[in-house]
């Protein structure tokens, strides 16, 4: 005994029970597809790190809350912590010290290295095929091409870092590091199947499509025209369905019908009793309308602006309220709303023209909430002296889906107003709009035309719901066409363009980031707060001001900069 | 018959010896044969007293009746030595019959040194070491080991953790490590994992005090070596009870007592936390809410409070207002509390007087052949908390038996069931939510069902600790331990001994909790349900050892020993949680009962091994010159394959100066020896698993619904901890000096000592960077630091006529240091997280200053006019503009930059104290005793940042907190000399406000310990012994810390010195005891 037990194996013990399960146990195609599962969990932006709202895949806080669409919303006494961090991002306040920020790095960061793991694991694997190995890299690749993407938008200076990458705290960000997001994507590309047998995997074009986006945000036009091409004459969808807009705007923001011709990267939330809550849109809990069956109290966040709503008017035409030079006058005049006005008093929805997309995307008085039956205004908003009369809708379940399991139904109380229906990362109405400012820029406006009407004829024919079910007709006056004339300049284009962008994808947490790669981030914004400030919006700050060079984007976290003393803060901050 | 056949081989020998003194030295004196017995203090005859003629060769030792003859002059003095007993010397003169009573000697047990795998003569010890004895533990009667620790000892830092059953932190020569701090427990010879590393326990779980015959702590490097890898924490060796020579004995000792709360915070009434709540609206140029206090231009308490209101935000209305109608009272969303005006008292609601009772059993007695001791405890700590307790029953037996002259076998087991609940600390415990809940908070609805805030930040957005502390009656943790050894000792040749011994642990534990549903929480618990897991340790080691002693020629003495151990530690432990339990009591609240189980349940496990080679060599020369030496090689399964292997080694050298002929006729000095030491020791105090690159997990932050079902996910696996197969031992090098002197026939004892001790390649998690992602940090050896300081324990005892009295004083400095940091230069390692997404370090610690240094900016007092704001730096970067900045912190600008920032903060003081000190004075007169225990720290800071939370009531500008007596002194222009800053609605301020000298407080604390006063009975027949006492504690602290108590650490050492206000806290204790002995 005494003998055996002199061997070195018995000190060679491997880790035992929940910490059992090191690396080398997943070199396997089984090990590896989750692996892949976990990278792509990191989607949701829920690690074990996350605060929820600050680190969500939707960026709400980071794209919607700072873009002008959209109020913070709440209450002054709202949860304290998070909403501080919220209400500074809001305002151009935030700190490299604001914990948000250093909740967000961290997410990016953790789903590199989850989709680090996953390359590591397939390279090793030992019973796959040299092409199924590559197929795995390929996929690893994308969602860390994605990780990487997230982070050099909000922040500019990042670092990149790869599986080889072991020394975490000497890792500077002075190097501009689209090359290796593009060369990420390029292997994506080049190696993924054009079909994939889960509905949440990452085709050839999804990550065709995530290069043009890349292009978009380097400005190389001319780059991704041409790929914008390719991938309209012959992107194809997780199935092999070609790339086509759903005949129906709802359908991309609906539980029965996710994952569809349109969708070319969502994340897929679910509801899902032995994964809660965190499987769940947890990053966007509680922006649900206050006091609805789907609400307890964590509702009423992420409230549509003045401003927002003000857009989807449209005039005698059914076209946005854009001037000769296409510039928007929307706002000179609120549409009509019920701001301080109860639920009690009467109330009529405003009579004129309105793009039908922002009844799907806004909740407001008078107008069926979904099916959750007519918004009556003030008594589900929180307080409407602090974020406004409207209410979000977009990543909404409905009463329907909620009775079938798909959103709200957790009894804890964090969790009830979850909700399974998916975010679109990528959707095609992307990659026409993108085709479209590609156009604008470097090709020619008519084809930019072409493009923004396939964008409008959708709007149109979709159906004009939501319906009053009570009356059988029409919630409002949905007026909405085509551009049939040709524009008249390249200034004009451009702002529709743009402008078509902000009412298709609003509430989408793009909005800020592609004010910023479009250059107007400051004098869009300022004008915005100006404004703002005048309506005395709770959320919205006295002095709350952008500073160009400074705002575009958001200081590294003190925390990482203590860390890693080579990575340099960014300008301003 | 016996006694006759002994006394021959005796008599002729004092006949050779005769013949030899006649012819060679001619001495006149007349031999004769003196005989006699020998007694203890009680009359009853002690076998084994060695005697002997003071000056000459040979000695006889006692028999089983206490008797014994020797020959001896009448010029001559004989000398009764034993253990434990004062050595007594009587001239013969014209007696022939000697009745002698030897006095236990309380410095007795002193005399030996137990190292764990072997004993030395104190005299003979080359290093640091200190012991506590039975007395003395008798004397302070503690529910654990470091109650009878706490002061004693220098060198020996303990902190007192308020709570029933709540394990204490004992340091032994400061912050050796980042991480694993506790001291190594050997309990008779066998390791003990017991503090806050993998697979350990709580000591208190597992040994009753009352059991321990002598507690020796180890602080030296010449005797820590020996432990090698688990050593360079300091050891503390146990040995527990055994029988005495002679009949058997009975004792009792026991005590009831009643512990009372001290120093319970006082809170601000409804109506000035109202008005404070209304003006900080107004301070920031704000209408105050009129959901809670009216619309008025001052706050009006409502007179009920409508919860859950629907789901809307809480409101406040006066009576006869329609909300208020109890027809719409409903449990779930819709409660009705009568507003407690006069304010709800949660800290009386949550605190009251305790009971506390022990009670110990022991039987006693030897005989030549066999030894033995059971002994029975029991204790029962409720503590001050309402539903909190520690209870435990434990059982030990000590046996041993010599089967041949050359075999004994002997065994030692203590099997100990207890039980607990108790508020250990945390961010979210009941301690904590005391501090934020409103005074306007009743304790029940209308209905009579517990109130609740349901997250009103008006009311402390808290869970209530009322409540929680009623709920928790069920929440029990069980602990069985069975730890002992059994062994074999085999002397195989006159000095040879091998000894094979087994040691095991083995711990089962469980938990019980049951949670009610309670719709009034922060966090509702829509559904009630029970938590049931466990746990259990099985801890096996084997201990072989060879083990040499000779004397040659009389002034060569050599010890040798060596030995080989090898130990397994394995644990698992499980968990699972039912909801929907129906028709729930105390007798229905089990899983089957539960309609829902939510979750897979929590399961894991770990093991470790460990194999060790040890050696050690002692020489002295004429008991004058002393040596040792000592190596020991480790291995353990901790470390990765490279890494696996640590060698540790020790030398050390004394010189009893006092034995010098030059000395040797200097009546006043008793002993005196110097003595060095050099030697190393490590520390393996890793998480299981690090020597593995990368740890994954599943579950929730894992799965994904890959498939786009809505409904169901995949099982995802990701990175969850990160490892590190280079990691080292990390290692301790000690040097030692230090002198041991006893003076005025032993009434004055020094004990003095210089150490240097070096932590190199400290184990340590440093932060993980964000880059790394949200996997857990690896741990690696980051770091160096030194701890230097000396340690005096001063003893003296007299007396003044009949009035005996001794006193003991112990005085420790302590000077860390860190001498590096790998990494880049400058720096740092954070500790001290605060808040809730842990963005805020409160510690720091850099090269050259002592470890973890409270970290922030300097408090240059607050912005009281507007030329203040004017002429100071800007604080923009902490949101304080121009137009805010009017009562609010001023920070001092270091680098004079003209603007506050993170370059502008710095070290903010130290946690660990100039020095610690304790002082103890028995008096004894006739029958009476009386007893004061001392003790105390000075020099250390405090970190209140719980202040910030507690009293200074502008976090996160929402008006929580500020429920203190002394919060109300804020900055306002009516109140321009406040203390405490401007409380303002101000979201756009940081908050939590950062951390600075503003929250820096001194520690320093003399607490006296314990007063007893005590009777001892006249001798009754059939009653060897009875003692009655009384004995208070903690009845009186001196302190300027102004919050609940200095005594704070948690033994942490990232989270030194900082109150984060979640502290049990520890209460005063009156007992009344007896000991009796049949």
């Amino acid at each position: 005994m005494m003998l055996g037990a002199c061997k070195k194996s018995f000190l060679e013990v491997p880790p035992q029970g929940q910490s059992g399960l090191t690396i080398d146990k997943f070199y396997t195609q089984v090990g590896v597809q989750q692996l892949l599962v976990g990278a792509y969990h990191d989607l949701t932006g829920i690690d074990t790190k996350s605060t929820w709202w600050g680190t969500s895949g939707t960026n709400w806080v980071y794209g919607d809350i700072t873009s002008g669409d959209t109020y913070l919303g709440g209450s002054a006494g709202s949860p304290p912590h998070q909403v501080a961090d919220c209400f500074n991002i809001e305002n151009y306040q935030e700190l490299a010290t604001t914990g948000f920020l250093d909740d967000k790095w961290t997410a990016d960061y953790d789903g590199v290295a989850r989709a680090n793991s996953v390359i590591i694991a397939a390279t090793n694997a030992t019973d796959m095929t040299a092409a199924q190995k590559n197929a795995a890299i390929a996929e690893g690749r994308f969602l860390r091409g994605h990780f990487h993407f997230d982070a050099k938008k909000m922040w500019n200076n990042v670092p990149y870092v790869d599986e080889k990458t072991v020394n975490f705290t000497s890792i500077p960000n002075t190097a501009n590091i689209w090359p290796q997001i593009e060369a990420d994507f390029q292997f994506a590309y080049a190696n993924l199947p054009e079909t994939q047998p889960l509905a949440g995997q990452a085709n050839k074009w999804a990550a065709a499509c995530y290069l043009a986006k890349c292009y978009m945000f380097e400005q190389k036009y001319t780059d991704a025209k041409a790929l914008l091409a390719t991938i309209i004459a012959n992107g194809k969808n997780w199935q092999g369905t070609k790339y086509a807009l759903t005949a129906n705007y709802h359908d991309n923001f609906d539980v029965g019908t996710e994952n569809n011709s349109e969708s070319v990267l969502q994340i897929n939330f679910s509801v899902d009793p032995t994964s809660l809550p965190n499987n769940a849109n947890l990053g966007e809990t509680g922006v649900s309308p206050v006091g609805t069956a789907a609400d307890v109290t964590y509702g009423y966040w992420k409230q549509p602006s003045f401003n927002l709503v003000n857009a989807f008017k449209t005039d005698v035409n059914g076209l946005p309220m854009l001037d000769a030079n296409g510039v928007d006058t929307s706002n000179v005049t609120n549409m009509k709303n019920d701001d301080g006005i109860a639920s009690s008093a009467p109330f009529t929805p405003y009579q004129g023209g309105v793009d039908p997309r922002l009844d799907w995307s806004v909740g407001r008085r008078g107008v069926p909430y979904l099916d959750w039956g007519l918004d009556p205004g003030q008594s589900w908003v929180a307080d409407q002296s602090f974020g406004g009369p409207y209410l979000n809708i977009k990543n909404m379940f409905t009463q329907a889906e909620q009775g079938a399991g798909f959103g709200g139904i957790i009894s804890s109380y964090y969790y009830v107003g979850n909700s399974a229906v998916n975010y679109n990362i990528i959707r095609y109405a992307d990659v026409l709009l993108w085709a479209a400012e590609c156009e604008v820029e470097v090709g020619s406006l008519e084809q930019a035309r072409v493009y923004v009407n396939m964008i409008r004829t959708r709007a149109m024919t979709s159906p004009t719901e939501p319906i009053d079910h009570s009356s059988g007709s029409p919630s409002a006056n949905y007026k909405v066409s085509l551009y049939n004339t040709p524009w008249a300049n390249q200034v004009y284009a451009r702002n529709a363009v743009r402008f078509e962008r902000r009412l298709e994808f609003a509430e989408e947490g793009q909005r800020f980031f592609d004010l910023v790669r479009w250059g107007i981030a400051d004098t869009y914004l300022n004008a915005y707060q100006k404004v703002e400030q005048t309506r005395s919006v709770g959320s919205v700050q006295t002095g709350a001001t952008f500073v160009k060079g400074k705002n575009e984007y958001f200081p590294i976290p003190e925390q990482e900069i203590i860390l890693d003393p080579q990575l340099k803060q960014n300008p301003g901050y | 018959m016996k006694t006759h056949r002994l006394k021959l081989p005796r008599s002729i020998g004092f006949m050779l010896f005769l013949m030899v003194l006649l012819l060679c030295c001619q001495l006149a004196n007349a031999q004769s044969l003196i005989s006699g017995t020998v007694k203890d203090d009680t009359g009853a005859p002690l076998p084994g007293v060695t005697v002997k003629v003071k000056g000459k060769d040979g000695s006889t030792p006692t028999n089983i009746n206490g008797a014994f003859s020797i020959n001896a002059a009448s010029t001559d003095v004989i000398q009764f030595s034993f253990i434990g007993f004062q050595t007594q010397e009587i001239l013969v003169g014209s007696q022939t019959k000697l009745t002698v009573t030897l006095v236990p000697d309380s410095k007795g047990l002193d005399e030996v040194i137990v190292t764990g795998y072997s004993k030395q003569s104190k005299h003979d010890v080359t290093g640091a070491a200190s012991t506590i004895s039975a007395d003395v533990i008798a004397q302070t009667p503690v529910t654990s080991i470091e109650g009878a620790i706490q002061g004693r000892v220098a060198g020996v830092t303990v902190d007192g953790q308020g709570g029933p059953g709540n394990p204490e932190t004992i340091r032994i020569r400061g912050i050796g490590t980042l991480g694993n701090n506790d001291p190594l427990y050997v309990i008779d010879g066998v390791q003990i994992r017991v503090g806050t590393s993998a697979g350990s326990q709580d000591i208190s779980n597992l040994l009753n005090p009352n059991d321990i015959e002598s507690l020796t702590i180890l602080k030296d490097p010449s005797l820590i070596a020996l432990y090698g890898a688990e050593g360079s924490n300091g050891v503390i060796v146990i040995t527990t009870k055994s029988g005495k020579m002679g009949a058997p004995r009975l004792e009792y000792t026991g005590y009831y007592g009643v512990e009372v709360p001290r120093n319970l915070p006082k809170t601000i009434t409804p109506q000035q936390q109202a008005d404070a709540y209304y003006s900080s609206f107004i301070n920031a140029g704000l209408t105050p809410p009129t959901s809670f206090y009216g619309t008025g231009s001052s706050a009006v308490l409502p007179d009920y409070i409508i919860e859950n209101n629907n789901g809307s935000p809480n409101v406040g209305v006066m009576a006869g207002s329609p909300l208020a109608n109890p027809a719409l009272y409903n449990n779930q969303n819709y409660r009705i509390l009568q507003a407690n005006k006069a304010g709800t008292n949660w800290w009386g609601a949550l605190f009251k007087n305790a009971p506390t009772e022990n009670h110990n059993l022991s039987l006693t007695g030897a005989t030549d052949k066999s030894n033995y001791a059971v002994t029975f405890g029991y204790l029962n700590d409720q503590g001050t908390l309402l539903n909190s307790y520690f209870e435990r029953y434990s059982l030990r037996v000590n046996t041993s038996f010599k089967i041949q002259p050359w075999l004994k076998i002997g065994e030692n087991v203590e099997f100990s069931y207890s039980s607990q609940n108790s508020e250990g600390r945390g961010a979210n415990n009941d301690i904590a939510e005391l501090y934020l809940i409103s005074p306007l908070l009743p304790k029940y609805d209308i209905a009579g069902n517990f109130a609740g805030t349901n997250g009103a930040l008006i009311l402390g957005n808290t869970g209530n600790p009322y409540t929680d502390r009623v709920n928790s009656l069920a929440d029990k943790s069980y602990t069985q331990s069975m730890v002992g050894s059994a062994y074999a000792e085999a002397t195989i040749i006159k000095g040879l001994t091998y000894t094979n011994q087994i040691g095991f642990q083995f711990f089962p534990n469980e938990y019980h909790g049951y949670f009610p549903t309670a719709y009034q929480e922060p966090v509702p618990i829509t559904s009630n349900g029970v938590t049931e897991g466990g746990s259990y340790t099985t801890d096996w080691r084997w201990l072989n050892k060879l083990a040499y002693e000779t004397t040659i020629n009389h002034i060569h003495n050599i010890t040798a020993l060596v030995g080989y151990e090898i130990n397994e530690n394995v644990s698992r432990s499980y968990g699972s949680t039912a909801t929907n339990i129906l028709y729930p009591s105390p007798n229905t609240e089990y899983l089957g009962n539960g309609t829902v189980i939510a979750g897979p349940g929590s399961g894991s496990g770990s093991k470790t091994t460990n194999l060790s080679y040890f050696a050690n060599v002692t020489y002295s020369l004429l008991d004058k010159y002393l040596f040792t030496a000592t190596a020991r090689r480790d291995g353990t399964s901790l470390f990765g394959p490279q890494e696996e292997y640590g060698n540790f080694g020790a030398a050390s050298a004394g010189w009893r100066i006092s034995k010098e002929d030059f000395l040797k006729d200097v009546s006043w000095l008793n002993d005196l020896k110097l003595r060095a030491s050099y030697g190393t020791a490590g520390n393996n105090a890793v998480n299981v698993g690090n020597a593995y690159l990368t740890l994954l997990a599943t579950g929730p932050f894992g799965n994904y619904d890959l498939g786009g079902t809505n409904t169901s996910s995949l099982a995802g696996f990701y990175p969850a901890q990160l490892g590190n197969p280079y990691l080292q031992w990390e290692v301790n090098k000690t040097t030692n000096l230090g002198f041991d002197a006893s003076f005025l026939h032993n009434s004055l004892t020094v004990a003095f000592s210089w150490y240097d001790r070096t932590t190199d390649k400290l184990i340590a998690q440093p932060p993980s960077p964000g880059t790394a992602g949200a996997a857990a940090a690896p741990i690696e050896n980051i770091m160096n630091f030194s701890n230097k300081g000396i340690e005096l324990e001063l003893g003296y005892n007299s007396h003044i006529g009949q009035v005996k009295y001794d006193m003991a004083f112990n005085i420790t400095t302590d000077k860390n240091r860190v001498n590096y940091i790998d990494g880049l230069p400058g720096a740092f390692i954070q500790g001290g997280v605060y808040g809730s997404n842990g963005a805020i370090y409160l510690t720091r610690s850099v090269v050259g200053l002592p470890v973890s240094q409270f970290y922030g900016y300097e408090y240059q007092g607050l912005y009281r006019t507007p030329a203040d704001v004017s002429g100071h730096a800007t604080e923009s970067s902490l949101g304080i503009t121009s137009t805010n900045a009017l009562g609010n912190i001023m920070y001092k600008d270091l680098n004079g930059d003209g603007k506050i920032d993170a370059n502008d903060e710095t070290n903010l003081g130290s946690p660990i104290p100039d020095f610690t000190y304790g002082y103890s004075l028995n008096l004894s007169y006739k029958k009476v005793d009386f007893g004061l225990f001392f003790q105390g720290s000075y020099g250390n800071k405090i970190f209140d940042y719980a202040e910030a939370m507690q009293e200074y009531p502008n976090q996160n500008g929402t008006g929580v907190g500020g429920l203190l007596a002394g919060s109300l002194n804020t900055w306002s222009p009516s109140n321009p000399n406040a203390t405490l800053p401007i409380f303002a609605q101000n979201s756009s301020v940081t908050s939590p406000t950062p951390p600075s000298s503003f929250f820096v407080q001194s520690g320093s604390y003399l607490r006296l310990k314990t007063a007893t006063i005590g009777y001892t009975l006249p001798a009754i027949k059939g009653i060897r012994k009875l003692r009655v006492y009384a004995q208070a504690f903690n009845l009186l602290t001196i302190t300027k810390y102004k919050g609940q108590d200095p005594e704070i650490n948690d033994g942490n050492p990232n989270d030194l010195g900082i109150d984060y206000g979640t502290a049990y806290p520890i209460s005063q204790k009156f007992l009344f005891g007896v000991n009796l002995g049949l």
